[in-house]
C-alpha cells in the first residue's frame, strides 16, 4: 500500500489553472521524482502535500489518513535554505523539535547526534551565513528530517548548489535515504538529477499539470534510453526542445 | 604605513573638526567680537569648566527625562507595532492617523502641554515619548513585512503556532530594522528634551539656557550646546552598544 497518496489532485490559483487531476503516490521507503519544466506547478503540489493549501478537488492521503489541507505531518525543504540568520547552526536544525514541544536544551542533544551524518560536526556554533551552500543545504535537510523522519519532500533542493557540490550532495542523499528507508518525493526540472535518485519518475506536463507518463526506474533500466524517453515525451507535449 | 593612512582616515573628521574650531578662535580675535555676541571656543570651554556643577544638575534632569521618554515610547513602539502587524483591521483604522499626527507642529503641543499637565516632569516626558515613538514604530512594522513568505509557509507546514513564528522568525528579522528606527529617536530624544525645557521648566538644560540668553551669557548658552551633543552621541552609541549584544549574529557586519 502506498504510504503517500495524492489522488487527483486539480488546483486553480488566482484563476490560474495549475494542476489538472494529478494523481502520485510513493510506497514507504521509495524515492519518487516528479519531474516537470519550470512553473508547472510543482511546488503547488508540494505545498498541498505539506497541507499549506487546499486542493480544489482530490486528497491527499498519508499512512491511510487524510491530511488535505492539515499541516503538521511533512515538512519540506526548498532551493532557499530557510535558516534563521539569526540562530547557529545547532538551533536552527532543532527548531522542528522545539516547536513540537521539546525543551531547548533536549532539542539541542537530539539534533547534535545527528550533526556528523549530516557532515556539520564543529559547525554547531557556527552561524548559516558562515557557512557554504552546502553546508546550509544540508543543515535544511536535517531540519526537514528531524520533523518527520520518515517522509522527506524536496523542492529542487541542490538547484542553487554549484554542479559538483550538487553532484556530490545527490548521491550522498541517495545513500542516506537508502540507509534509513525514508520515502522520498522529489521535485526537479533536471533530468540527471531526476534519473539518479527516482525509484520512479512521474514526467509532468507545462501548466495546467497533468501527469503524462510515469516510469519505474529498476536496477535493470538502461539510464540513456529512459533520458531519450523523457525527452521525447516533453519535446511532443510542449512541441519545444526541453532543456 | 598602511596603518598610518587608516588612522589618518579615520580622524580626518577629527582633523576637519579642529580646523573648523581654530578658525573660529581666530576669528572672533582678528574681528574683535565681543563674548555676549559670539565667544571664542576656549570662551566656551572656559565657562563649561567654571560652571560645571551646575551644569551637572540641569544635565541630570534633561537626561533623566530623555531616558525616561525614549523607554516609554519603545515599549509603546513594540506593542502597537505588534498589535498593528497583526490585526489588518487596526493597522488600516491608524496607520494613516499615524502618520497624520507627525504633521502636527510639536512646538505648539510643547507650549500646550504645560497648560494641562503642569510645569513639571510630565509633559516633556510625553513631548519626548510623542517625538520617538514614530521613527521606532514605523521602521518596526516596515521590519517585520520584511520576513520571507516562504520562511512564513515553512514555519506553518512544521505546525508552529502564530505567536512561535512570530517569536523565532519576525522579531528576528525586524530588530535591524527597529534598531535604525531607535538610532534616530535616541538623537531625537535628547533635542525634545531641551525644547520642552526651553518652552517652559524649573530645571533642565533648555530652561538653562533661556536663563542664560536673557542675561547674554552666550558662552553658557554654547555650552549647554555642547553638553546635548555630547549626550546626543553617547545616546546613540548606547543604543550601537544594544543592537550589538542583542543580535550576536550581525556583529561583524556592523562594523563601521
Amino acid at each position: 500500500m502506498a504510504q503517500i497518496r495524492l489522488s487527483s489532485i486539480s488546483k486553480s490559483i488566482d484563476g490560474l489553472h495549475t494542476l489538472n487531476n494529478v494523481t502520485i503516490e510513493a510506497a514507504a521507503g521509495e524515492s519518487v521524482v516528479i519531474l516537470g519544466p519550470s512553473g508547472c506547478g510543482k511546488s503547488t503540489l508540494l505545498n498541498i502535500l505539506a497541507g499549506l493549501i487546499p486542493p480544489d478537488e482530490g486528497q491527499v492521503i498519508i499512512d491511510g489518513q487524510d491530511w488535505t489541507n492539515r499541516t503538521g505531518r511533512v515538512s519540506y525543504m526548498q532551493q532557499k535554505d530557510l535558516l534563521l540568520p539569526s540562530r547557529t547552526i545547532l538551533d536552527n536544525v532543532s527548531i522542528p523539535l522545539v516547536l513540537k514541544g521539546t525543551n531547548t536544551k533536549k532539542s539541542r542533544t537530539l539534533a547534535q547526534q545527528h550533526m556528523e551524518e549530516f557532515g556539520l560536526l564543529g559547525f554547531e556554533n557556527y552561524y548559516p551565513r558562515q557557512l557554504s551552500g552546502g553546508m546550509k543545504q544540508r543543515a535544511a535537510l536535517l531540519r526537514t528530517y528531524l520533523f518527520a523522519s520518515d517522509i522527506l519532500l524536496l523542492d529542487e533542493p541542490f538547484a542553487s548548489l554549484d554542479a559538483i557540490t550538487a553532484r556530490k550532495m545527490q548521491i550522498w542523499l541517495k545513500d542516506f535515504a537508502h540507509k534509513h528507508s525514508c520515502t522520498i518525493i522529489f521535485v526537479t526540472h533536471d533530468i540527471e538529477e531526476a534519473l539518479l535518485l527516482a525509484n520512479r519518475i512521474y514526467v509532468l506536463s507545462a501548466r495546467p499539470a497533468r501527469v503524462l507518463k510515469e516510469i519505474a526506474l529498476d536496477d535493470s533500466a538502461n539510464s540513456t534510453m529512459v533520458k531519450e524517453e523523457i525527452l521525447s515525451i516533453l519535446d511532443s507535449e510542449t512541441g519545444d526542445t526541453y532543456n | 604605513m598602511k596603518k598610518f593612512i587608516n588612522t589618518a582616515k579615520k580622524s580626518s573628521a577629527l582633523f576637519t573638526l579642529g580646523l573648523l574650531l581654530l578658525l573660529w578662535e581666530k576669528g572672533v580675535s582678528w574681528y574683535e567680537i565681543p563674548a555676549y555676541i559670539l565667544p571664542a571656543p576656549t570662551q566656551i570651554l572656559d565657562g563649561l569648566l567654571k560652571h560645571h556643577q551646575l551644569l551637572i544638575y540641569h544635565t541630570s534632569t534633561t537626561l533623566l527625562e530623555a531616558v525616561a521618554g525614549l523607554s516609554l515610547a519603545v515599549i509603546l513602539a513594540l506593542i502597537i507595532g505588534f498589535l498593528l502587524h497583526n490585526l489588518r483591521v487596526l493597522y488600516t483604522a491608524v496607520y494613516p492617523l499615524l502618520v497624520f499626527s507627525q504633521t502636527i507642529p510639536l512646538i505648539v503641543l510643547a507650549v500646550l502641554l504645560p497648560l494641562w499637565f503642569g510645569w513639571g516632569v510630565l509633559p516633556k516626558i510625553i513631548i519626548i515619548v510623542l517625538v520617538c515613538f514614530f521613527p521606532i514604530v514605523i521602521s518596526f512594522l516596515n521590519g517585520l513585512d520584511l520576513v520571507d513568505p516562504d520562511q512564513i509557509n515553512l514555519f506553518r507546514s512544521m505546525g508552529a503556532t502564530k505567536w512561535a513564528t512570530f517569536k523565532m522568525v519576525k522579531l528576528p528579522t525586524a530588530l535591524p530594522a527597529f534598531f535604525s528606527g531607535l538610532r534616530i529617536s535616541a538623537t531625537y530624544s535628547i533635542m525634545a528634551a531641551v525644547i520642552s525645557e526651553w518652552v517652559g521648566a524649573q530645571r533642565g538644560l533648555g530652561y538653562y539656557m533661556t536663563l542664560q540668553q536673557k542675561s547674554f551669557a552666550i558662552d553658557q548658552v554654547l555650552g549647554a550646546v555642547v553638553v546635548i551633543c555630547v549626550l546626543s552621541f553617547i545616546m546613540v552609541k548606547i543604543v550601537d552598544l544594544l543592537n550589538f549584544l542583542l543580535m550576536p549574529w550581525n556583529r561583524n557586519q556592523l562594523v563601521r
